[in-house]
C-alpha cells in the first residue's frame, strides 16, 4: 500500500512541474500591444491631440478669469477647486512630457528631426503655460517615475528660461535636413514647408515668453528687437498656429468643445459667455464690433418682443438679475446688454435659471458654431434648431493679429521698433480679415449675404478709425496701452490664456466687470495647485490664498480686479 | 427485470421505518435533533417536535445528537417506534461542521471560529441574495447593501478589511466544496451606474435550496483553500449537495411566497412651500419659492408640454400647490417565489432535485430580477469501495434596473440616474400628473422653460440597465478507501457563466454628454469560467489509545478565465429600437473611456498538507501549511509558502470540578495562529503600449490613430503579500445549557501590502502597484444566547451577535503621501493615511478660528471653505449589534431581528441637496427672516453678523459648502426581519398527504431610525454608491432602501 502513496506523491510532482511550465505565457495581458510595437508617428499623433485638451483646459480658465466666459465665484477663493485643474496637471506632465520625452530619442535616432522639433515647441507652450498659470512647478525633477516620486517645484522663472532653450533647440532641429516628414501633423500639415512655419511659430513662441516677462526681464526690449528684426513671426493669418477640429461628431467626437458643450445637445447653451464680453462687442463703442455676429450667437434676439419671455412670470424666471437693480456704479453693464445680448455677470453664483435655449452662446468663429443672422431660434441637433457649422471650430493659440498687439505693446512700453497706433491697427486688421474669412477657410456657407450683418470694409475702416482717433486722443502712455489691450482682448476670442496674462502684466483692459458679489477678496494671481500633485506629492504644499504672483507678475496685489 | 426486482425486494426487505421523538431528560422535545446511522453516510434529523422517521435495518445503531447534549448511540433491535432521551451535554459538543476543503470536522476540535447559519434562517425569505440574507446573523460578517434596488450588488466582509486597494473583501463562496464566483463584473464607472446596476454573482445562489451555511472567519479556517480564501470563506452546502438522507423514501417540498416590495424611506417633503427662489414661484429646480396659498396662484405649462400638447396645455395655467410626486413615483413591486424541492434516498445512494422561480419587482419602475435555479445532486457508496457524488446546478438570473448613476444633485444630473433629478423635485411640480414623453419623437419632457432636466419617469422607461447571467455550476467527486483509514479523493468543480450586460438609452433624453444623448446602446459579453482540480489524500487513525490522528494532504489546480467583449453605440436612428446597426456610431470604449474588450487568466497551483492530533477528547492540535504558485507573477516571486497552527482545549473534559458544575456545562478554549497569501490580479508585471485607434478625425476627414505610454507603471519585482492572524476564543455553555457563549478576538494584519500607489502626475506616471504599507484589524465577535424558556410548549430563545472591528494603516514608506482608495480624487473620498483606521473620509472643510476655535465664514457669510483636503469622518462602524428573539409555542414561532449599527460617518449627497434645495419640512421654517449661519465668526475672528436670505445660505452654505458640511453620523436601529410562522402539528396533518405544511408570515427593513440625521430626510445610512468595493460612506443618491412584507407556504408531500 505505501507503494500507492509514493506514486500518488510522485504524480503529483510531475503533474505540478508540468504545470508550472504553463504559468509564464500568461505574464503576458493578451489585449495589449507590445512596447516595441513604438512609433514616432503615433506617439506625435498622441502629443498633438493631448496637448489640444491641454490648451482648451487652460484656455477656460483664463476666459473665465477675463469676463469673456463667467466665473461663478461668488469669491475668488472659491471660485475653483484643485480638482478642477487635475485634467491639465495630468495633460501636461503624463501626456505632453511624457510623450515628448519618450518620443525624442526615439525621433532623433530616425534622424526625424521635424517630429524632433514639434515635440520640443509643444512641450514648451506647455511649460510656459504651468508657469503662467500655477507659478512654480515641478520640472527638473519631474518626469522621472519612481526614480523620484515626489519632485519638488523649479522656480518659475527657471521653468522660463528651459523652455526657451526647448525653443531654440527645436528651431535648430527644424533646420536639420529630416529624412521623413510627420505622418499626420495636424497644425502645418497643409503647408509646403511645414519646418518653416514651425520655425516661425516657435521663434513667436520666444516672442511671447519676452513681452510676458518683460517686468522682470532689463533685456526684454533687445530680445525682441532682435526678434522683429529678423520677423520670422507670424505675421500673416497664413501662419496662424491654431487646431482645427472638424464635424466628425461621434466615436470619436472631433468637433470644437465649445460646440459640443452647446449645440451638441438639444438641452442647449451650457457655457454662459461674461456680459463684459458682450457688452465691449456690442456698447462700449458707438458701433458694433464687425466681429460681433461671427463671435456669437443670439437665441433670442430681442427680448422685449419674443413670445418665449412675453410674460412678465416666464422672463423673471429666465433672467431675474433683469428684476433687480443693478448693484454697480453707473456705466458699469449689467445683467443683459443690448435687447438680447444675453450673459451672466462675473461671480454671479445664482442658481442656474432656465434660460439655456435663450442665453447668447458661442458663434461660428472660433467653435465652428451658428453665424447670428437674427434667426432667432435656439440651438440644438434635433431638426428645427441651429446647428451652425458642425463644430467645424480651431483653437486661436496664436495668431498673427496676437503679433501685432504684442509689437504695439513692445513699441509702446520698451520702445521697440514699431509705431505702436499702426501696429494695433494692424492687429485689428488681421483680426476682421481672419474672422471675416473663416467661414470659407471651413467650407461653411453663411446663411445670410445680407451686409446689414456680414463684415465689410466699410465697417472695418470705421471700426479702426474709432480706434484710431480714441488712439490719438490718448494722452498717457497708460491709456493707450489700454487701448492696444481692450484690442488685443477681442482680437483673442477662443483664447484666454493671453488676455489672462496680459491683465496681470498691464492691468488692461481696465474696465473690467467687477463681480457681482461686493466682496470677492483678490483676483487670482495663481490657481490654486491641481488636487492630484498636492494630494500624492509628499512636497507640495497647496496655496492658502489665490494671489500668489507668479514669477514675471511684479504688480502690487491689488493691481487687478 | 426479475433480477431487478429481486433485488428491490431484498433491499426494501432488509429496513423497517422507525418513527420516534427525540427529547430532553424532563421529557420536552428536542428539536431539530440529529439522527444518523452508524457506519452509513447520511441520516435525518428531527422537526420541531423533536419528531423523526427513518428507514434503517432492523440491527442498525442510531447516532443521535442535539445542540447541547450528549451524543448517543441507540441499537434499533427491530423496533419501529422508539422515543429517544438525551442526557444533556456535559462533556462535549458534538456539532459537526463543515470546514476547509469540505471536511466535516467535529466542532470541538477547531482551533478557530466558525459560524452555522442553517437553512431555515435562509429559506422562506423575500430577498434572493443571500449575502443580504446573512446580515447579522453572524459575528464579524458584515453586509452593506449598495441600494434598494432589486438585484443591485451587494458588499460583504469578514473580519474587517485587510488591503487597501486590493479590490472588495468579498469572502471566497465555496458550493458543494468548489470555488464559486462571487465578484461584480462592473463595467461601467460607479459614476456611470455601474456600482448599483451590476448584481454580485452570488445573486445566482439560491437561498430555498441551502442546507447550511458555514462561515470560517478567521485565516486559520481557510487556509487550505490558499490565497482565495483570505477574505474568509462561506462554505455552502446545497440541498443537492448534502447527501442527505431523507426520511422518507422520497420527500417532495413544494413552497410559494408573495411579498410586496415596497420604498421604505422616502423624505418628509413640505407641504408649505413650492419650487423657486428667494420665495418667488419658478421652474428653478430648487424649492424655495412661494409659500403654497388657498385658492392657488396659477402658473403656465411648461413650452415643452404646450409643444408637445398644445391643445391640451397651451396657454392654460395649472395650480401651484403641492402634488406629493416623489412617493407616486414608485411602486409596490411584488416578489414570488416558488420553488419545488425532490428528495430520496436508499440506503446507500441519495438523490436531490430543486427548481425555483424568483420573480422580483423592484418599488422602482422598470427594476426586476427573474431568477431560475435548477439544480440535481446524488451520493452512491459502491460495493467495490469507492464512493461517488455530483452536482450540477443551473441558473439563470435577469435584472433589469433603471440606470443609478452618481450625481452631485445639480438641476441637471452629471451622469444619468434616475434618482438622479428625482429624490428633490420641488414640491409643486406635477411629476405624475403630466406626460413625460412627447408623443412624436418620444423625447423628455418637463417642467423647465429649456426642458434642460430629465423627466424622472422619462429616465425610468428610456433608460435601462441590464444583467442577464446564464450559469451552471457542479461538481464530481470520487473517493476511493485505500485502506482502513485511508482514503483518495479526487474533486472536479467547475463554474461556468455567460453574463450578458446591456444600456440601452433611447434618444431624447436630457443626462449624460452629447453622445448620450442621442441613443446610447452598450453591450458586454462576459465569459468566466473557473475549473478546479482537487486530489487528496485523507488518514484518520488512532496512534495510541488516548491519541488520534487525522491528515488530509493533495494539491490543487485552479484555471480561471474572463474574457468580455463589448460595444458601445451613439446616435440612434429609430427610436426605440435596441440594435448595433440602428445607431451611427460604434466603439469599443465605455461612457468613462475604459476598454470594453478585454481577457484575464490566471491559473493558481498549491500543494497543502495538515495534521490534526487529538489527544483524549479535551486537546487537538492542528497543523497545516499550503504553498502556491500562481501566475500573474514573474517566476522568481510568484510563489508563497504559508502556515498554519491551531489548539483547542476542552476543560469540561478534563477537570472534575466542572464536570460536577451546575453553572458550567461546556467550556472550550481555542487559539490559533494562521497565514494566508494574497497574490495581485494579472498583468501588472510587464511593460506595454497603448494604442487608440481613430483617437481624432481631422477636418479632411484623416484617421488620427494614437500611441501611448500607459500612466500605470509596471513592476516586475512585485511580490505576493502575505497576511499573518492571531484569534482566540472561548466557547460554553452554562447553567443548564441555557446560556451560550462564544467570544473571539483576533489580530491580523497585512504586512506590505500589494498596493496601487497613486502618483502625483508630474511624475509622469499616476500609478504603480507595489508592495509597501501595512493593515492592522483587530476585533472581538461575540455570540451570546439565552433560552429563557423551555419546557413541554414553549420556548423563546435570544440571541445577540456583537461585532467590533478597529483597523489602522501603518508602515506606509515615507515617500508616500497617501493613498486614495475610493471616490473622487480630490472631492469627498476614502483614503489610507499612516497611523489612520483604513478609508477615513477626507474632503474640503471649513476653515477654523484659531482663537475661538469656531467656524468661519466669508466675506459673503457662506462657510470659508479650504483649498486642501483633511480628514471629514470615519466611514467604519464603532461596533454593530444584533439581537435575534424566536419565541415559540407549540406550533407557532415568532422571530425578530434587530440590528444597530454604531457610528460610521457618511457623506450624503442625498441629505445635502435635500437641504440645499429646501425640499423637506426639515427647512418649514418661515423663510421670510433673514439668517445668519449660528455660532461662526468672520475672518477678523469677530462673531458672524452677515445675514444672507435663508436659500441664500441653505443654497450655498450647504449645497455648494466644503465637504465637511455634509458628514452625517451612520448609526442607525432596524427592525431586519420579522416573522410569524405556523407548522401545522403532525395530528392535523395526519389524515392528509402531507407530511410537513407551514405558514410563515414576515417582513424585512420594517423600520428603521437612524437617530443622527437630519429628521425629516428619513435619510437610510445603509447604502453605498460606490458599489461593491472597499470603499465606503459615500453616497450620491444610490436611491432609498426597499421594505419587503408578505408570507410563504410551504407543503412536503
Amino acid at each position: 500500500m505505501t507503494s500507492k502513496i509514493k506514486l500518488f506523491f510522485a504524480a503529483a510532482v510531475v503533474i505540478l512541474a508540468s504545470c508550472n511550465k504553463q504559468l509564464s505565457p500568461l505574464l503576458n495581458d493578451p489585449s495589449k500591444a507590445s512596447p516595441s510595437a513604438a512609433d514616432p508617428d503615433l506617439y506625435l499623433n498622441f502629443l498633438q491631440t493631448e496637448f489640444k485638451t491641454f490648451y482648451k483646459d487652460a484656455t477656460d480658465y483664463g476666459e473665465q478669469m477675463t469676463r469673456m466666459q463667467t466665473m461663478f465665484g461668488p469669491t475668488y477663493f472659491n471660485a475653483y477647486t484643485p480638482t478642477s485643474f487635475d485634467e491639465m496637471w495630468q495633460k501636461a506632465y503624463m501626456s505632453v512630457f511624457k510623450t515628448a520625452n519618450t518620443m525624442i530619442p526615439i525621433a532623433e535616432s530616425k534622424q526625424e528631426y521635424t517630429h524632433e522639433g514639434i515635440a520640443q515647441v509643444l512641450k514648451a507652450y506647455t511649460m510656459m503655460t504651468l508657469v503662467d498659470f500655477f507659478g512654480d512647478v515641478p520640472y527638473s525633477e519631474a518626469s522621472q517615475g519612481l526614480t523620484n516620486t515626489n519632485p519638488k517645484v523649479d522656480p518659475g522663472k527657471s521653468v522660463y528660461d528651459s523652455a526657451i532653450a526647448l525653443l531654440d533647440a527645436a528651431i535648430a532641429n527644424f533646420g536639420k535636413d529630416a529624412s521623413f516628414a510627420p505622418a499626420s501633423d495636424l497644425f502645418y500639415g497643409d503647408k509646403k514647408d511645414p519646418a518653416a512655419s514651425w520655425t516661425t511659430l516657435a521663434k513667436t513662441l520666444k516672442l511671447k515668453a519676452y513681452i510676458t516677462t518683460r517686468l522682470v526681464d532689463n533685456t526684454a526690449a533687445s530680445k525682441i528687437t532682435a526678434l522683429l528684426t529678423e520677423n520670422d513671426l507670424i505675421n500673416t493669418p497664413d501662419q496662424d498656429f491654431v487646431f482645427s477640429y472638424s464635424t466628425h461628431s461621434a466615436s470619436p467626437d472631433a468637433r470644437a468643445s465649445h460646440y459640443v458643450n452647446n449645440y451638441g445637445t438639444d438641452n442647449a447653451a451650457q457655457d454662459y459667455i461674461g456680459t463684459y464680453f458682450l457688452w465691449t462687442l456690442v456698447e462700449e463703442k458707438p458701433m458694433l464690433d464687425p466681429r460681433t455676429p461671427y463671435y456669437v450667437y443670439r437665441q433670442l434676439d430681442d427680448m422685449s418682443t419674443d413670445s418665449r419671455v412675453a410674460s412678465q412670470t416666464t422672463r423673471q424666471f429666465a433672467i431675474p438679475c433683469l428684476y433687480r437693480t443693478s448693484p454697480y456704479p453707473a456705466g458699469t453693464c449689467y445683467c443683459l446688454v443690448g435687447g438680447g445680448y444675453w450673459g451672466r455677470d462675473h461671480g454671479n453664483n445664482e442658481g442656474i435659471p432656465p434660460d439655456n435655449a435663450l442665453r447668447t452662446t458661442w458663434g461660428v468663429y472660433p467653435a465652428g458654431g451658428a453665424f447670428d443672422a437674427e434667426q432667432n431660434k435656439a440651438i440644438g441637433q434635433s431638426s428645427g434648431k441651429i446647428t451652425g457649422a458642425g463644430g467645424n471650430g480651431i483653437n486661436p493659440i496664436w495668431l498673427s493679429s496676437f503679433t501685432n498687439f504684442v509689437k504695439a505693446e513692445a513699441a509702446l512700453v520698451l520702445g521697440t521698433a514699431g509705431d505702436p497706433k499702426t501696429l494695433m491697427l494692424a492687429g485689428i486688421d488681421a483680426s476682421m480679415s481672419k474672422v471675416a474669412g473663416f467661414a470659407g477657410s471651413i467650407g461653411y456657407t453663411l446663411p445670410t449675404a445680407d451686409t446689414a450683418y456680414l463684415m465689410t470694409d466699410y465697417k472695418v475702416h470705421k471700426y479702426d478709425s474709432i480706434v484710431g482717433k480714441q488712439f490719438d486722443a490718448a494722452t498717457s502712455t497708460d491709456a493707450k496701452l489700454n487701448l492696444i489691450e481692450k484690442e488685443y482682448y477681442l482680437a483673442a476670442w477662443g483664447n484666454g490664456i493671453e488676455p489672462f496674462n496680459t491683465y496681470r502684466r498691464t492691468g488692461k483692459p481696465d474696465n473690467m466687470q467687477p463681480t457681482l458679489g461686493p466682496s470677492p477678496g483678490s483676483f487670482i494671481r495663481s490657481f490654486f495647485y491641481a488636487s492630484v500633485y498636492v494630494n500624492y506629492n509628499k512636497n507640495a504644499t497647496q496655496k492658502t490664498v489665490v494671489n500668489e504672483k507668479v514669477f514675471w507678475d511684479t504688480n502690487p496685489d491689488n493691481f487687478v480686479h | 427485470m426479475g433480477i431487478l426486482l429481486l433485488i428491490g425486494n431484498g433491499l426494501l426487505a432488509q429496513t423497517t421505518e422507525v418513527t420516534g421523538k427525540v427529547t430532553d431528560p424532563s421529557g420536552s422535545p428536542v428539536p431539530n435533533a440529529s439522527i444518523r446511522i452508524k457506519g452509513v453516510r447520511g441520516g435525518t434529523s428531527a422537526d420541531a417536535n423533536g419528531a423523526f422517521k427513518i428507514k434503517v435495518a432492523p440491527s442498525a445503531v442510531l447516532i443521535v445528537s442535539g445542540v447541547g447534549f450528549e451524543t448517543t448511540e441507540v441499537p434499533v433491535n427491530g423496533r419501529t417506534s422508539l422515543t429517544l432521551s438525551l442526557k444533556s451535554g456535559t462533556s462535549a459538543l458534538s456539532e459537526v461542521v463543515v470546514t476547509a476543503l469540505g471536511r466535516e470536522k467535529d466542532k470541538k476540535a477547531l482551533g478557530f471560529a466558525v459560524s452555522s447559519v442553517k437553512a431555515k434562517d435562509l429559506e422562506q425569505r423575500p430577498d434572493g441574495d443571500i449575502a443580504r440574507l446573512l446580515n447579522g446573523k453572524a459575528p464579524g460578517v458584515n453586509v452593506l447593501a449598495s441600494s434598494g434596488i432589486s438585484g443591485s450588488g451587494t458588499n460583504i466582509s469578514i473580519r474587517g478589511i485587510s488591503t487597501i486597494t486590493g479590490g472588495a473583501s468579498t469572502p471566497l463562496f465555496v458550493v458543494d466544496g468548489v470555488p464559486f464566483d462571487g465578484g461584480t463584473n462592473v463595467n461601467a464607472n460607479f459614476q456611470y451606474g455601474g456600482g448599483i446596476s451590476t448584481s454580485s454573482r452570488f445573486l445566482d445562489l439560491d437561498p430555498n435550496n441551502i442546507e447550511s451555511v458555514n462561515i470560517l472567519k478567521g485565516l486559520a479556517a481557510s487556509v487550505l483553500y490558499g490565497e482565495a480564501g483570505r477574505n474568509g470563506v462561506i462554505v455552502v452546502t446545497t440541498k443537492n449537495g448534502s447527501g442527505r438522507h431523507t426520511a422518507r423514501k422520497m420527500e417532495i417540498t413544494g413552497t410559494q411566497s408573495i411579498f410586496a416590495n415596497h420604498v421604505a424611506n422616502l423624505p418628509d417633503y413640505t407641504h408649505r412651500y413650492g419650487g423657486g427662489f428667494d420665495l418667488a414661484p419658478s421652474a428653478a429646480f430648487s424649492n424655495w419659492g412661494a409659500e403654497f396659498t388657498n385658492p392657488p396662484l396659477q402658473t403656465a405649462y411648461s413650452p415643452s408640454l404646450q409643444a408637445a400638447y398644445p391643445d391640451l396645455y397651451a396657454g392654460k395655467n395649472q395650480d401651484y400647490k403641492y402634488y406629493n410626486s416623489v412617493p407616486k413615483f414608485f411602486r409596490t413591486g411584488l416578489i414570488s417565489t416558488s420553488s419545488i424541492n425532490v428528495a430520496a434516498s436508499g440506503p446507500n445512494t441519495t438523490f436531490n432535485a430543486n427548481y425555483s422561480y424568483m420573480d422580483d419587482e423592484g418599488f422602482t419602475p422598470n427594476n426586476r430580477v427573474y431568477k431560475n435555479n435548477l439544480g440535481l445532486g446524488g451520493t452512491a457508496k459502491l460495493a467495490n469501495k469507492f464512493s461517488a457524488n455530483a452536482v450540477l446546478n443551473l441558473a439563470i438570473t435577469d435584472m433589469q434596473t433603471p440606470t443609478v448613476g452618481a450625481n452631485g444633485g445639480g438641476g441637471s444630473a452629471d451622469n444619468a440616474s434616475v434618482f438622479g433629478n428625482l429624490m428633490f423635485t420641488p414640491t409643486s411640480i406635477n411629476l405624475m400628473g403630466l406626460p413625460f414623453q412627447n408623443p412624436v419623437d418620444g423625447s423628455s419632457i418637463y417642467y423647465r422653460n429649456g426642458n434642460d432636466i430629465e423627466n424622472p419617469r422619462w429616465a425610468a422607461n428610456n433608460n435601462i440597465s441590464h444583467d442577464k447571467t446564464y450559469r451552471t455550476y457542479g461538481t464530481m467527486g470520487l473517493k476511493y478507501d485505500l485502506i482502513q483509514g485511508l482514503s483518495l479523493n479526487y474533486r472536479f468543480g467547475a463554474d461556468f457563466y455567460a453574463e450578458y450586460q446591456s444600456l440601452t438609452v433611447n434618444k431624447g433624453g436630457k443626462q449624460g454628454n452629447a453622445a448620450y444623448q442621442t441613443g446610447t446602446y452598450r453591450t458586454t459579453n462576459i465569459q468566466n469560467t473557473i475549473l478546479n482540480h482537487t486530489l487528496s489524500l485523507t488518514y484518520n487513525t488512532n496512534l495510541s489509545h488516548d491519541l488520534t490522528l487525522n491528515v488530509d494532504a493533495g494539491g490543487d489546480l485552479r484555471h480561471d478565465y474572463y474574457s468580455q467583449n463589448g460595444m458601445l453605440s451613439n446616435g440612434q436612428l429609430v427610436f426605440g429600437l435596441f440594435d448595433h446597426s440602428n445607431f451611427t456610431s460604434h466603439d469599443v470604449l465605455d461612457e468613462g473611456g475604459n476598454d470594453l474588450d478585454y481577457k484575464n487568466e490566471e491559473i493558481r497551483e498549491g500543494i497543502y498538507a495538515q495534521a490534526a492530533l487529538g489527544y483524549k477528547d479535551y486537546l487537538y492540535l492542528t497543523a497545516s501549511g499550503r504553498h502556491d504558485w500562481v501566475s500573474t507573477l514573474e517566476p522568481n516571486n510568484r510563489t508563497k509558502l504559508y502556515p498554519s497552527v491551531s489548539l483547542s482545549f476542552i476543560p469540561t473534559s478534563v477537570f472534575s470540578f466542572l464536570q460536577d458544575s451546575k453553572a458550567v456545562n461546556y467550556l472550550k478554549l481555542r487559539a490559533g495562529y494562521a497565514t494566508s497569501a494574497h497574490f495581485p490580479t494579472p498583468y501588472n508585471t510587464r511593460s506595454y503600449l497603448s494604442q487608440t485607434t481613430n483617437a481624432f478625425i481631422d477636418r479632411t476627414g484623416k484617421v488620427i490613430n494614437t500611441g501611448a505610454i500607459p500612466n500605470t507603471l509596471p513592476n516586475p519585482n512585485l511580490k505576493p503579500e502575505l497576511i499573518r492572524e492571531i484569534e482566540a476564543g472561548i466557547e460554553g455553555r452554562f447553567f443548564d445549557n441555557r446560556v451560550t457563549l462564544d467570544v473571539t478576538g483576533y489580530f491580523r494584519t497585512a504586512k506590505d501590502q500589494l498596493l496601487d500607489r497613486q502618483l502625483d502626475a508630474s511624475t509622469g506616471y499616476d500609478k504603480i502597484q507595489i508592495n509597501a504599507g501595512s493593515v492592522d484589524n483587530k476585533g472581538l465577535e461575540i455570540q451570546l444566547g439565552y433560552t429563557v424558556i423551555r419546557n413541554q410548549d414553549w420556548r423563546w430563545d435570544l440571541t445577540g451577535n456583537f461585532t467590533l472591528n478597529r483597523s489602522k494603516v501603518h508602515d506606509m514608506p515615507d515617500d508616500i503621501k497617501q493613498i486614495l482608495i475610493g471616490g473622487y480624487s480630490g472631492g469627498p473620498a476614502t483614503y489610507a493615511i499612516n497611523g489612520k483606521p483604513l478609508g477615513i473620509l477626507q474632503g474640503s472643510y471649513v476653515q477654523v478660528d484659531p482663537k475661538s476655535g469656531k467656524k468661519m465664514v466669508d466675506a459673503n457669510g457662506y462657510f470659508l471653505g479650504s483649498s486642501d483636503i483633511a480628514e471629514i469622518g470615519d466611514p467604519n462602524a464603532k461596533y454593530n449589534l444584533s439581537g435575534i428573539s424566536v419565541l415559540s409555542y407549540k406550533w407557532i414561532s415568532f422571530r425578530m431581528q434587530w440590528d444597530y449599527v454604531r457610528g460610521g460617518a457618511i457623506w450624503s449627497n442625498t441629505i445635502r441637496t435635500l437641504l440645499s434645495r429646501g425640499v423637506t419640512r426639515d427647512t418649514d421654517f418661515d423663510r421670510t427672516l433673514p439668517f445668519i449661519i449660528p455660532n461662526t465668526v468672520k475672518q477678523d475672528g469677530t462673531p458672524n453678523d452677515i445675514q444672507q436670505s435663508v436659500d441664500n445660505i441653505y443654497f450655498n452654505a450647504y449645497g455648494f459648502g466644503p465637504a465637511s458640511v455634509t458628514v452625517w453620523d451612520g448609526t442607525v436601529i432596524r427592525l431586519r426581519e420579522l416573522s410569524l410562522a405556523f407548522s401545522l402539528p403532525a395530528k392535523i396533518l395526519k389524515s392528509t398527504p402531507f407530511g410537513s405544511a407551514s405558514i410563515n408570515l414576515s417582513g424585512t427593513n420594517l423600520w428603521y431610525l437612524a437617530p443622527n440625521v437630519p429628521k425629516h430626510t428619513n435619510y437610510d445610512p445603509e447604502s453605498n454608491s460606490l458599489g461593491v468595493g472597499n470603499a465606503k460612506g459615500l453616497d450620491l443618491f444610490a436611491g432609498p432602501s426597499s421594505r419587503r412584507l408578505g408570507a410563504t407556504l410551504r407543503l412536503t408531500f
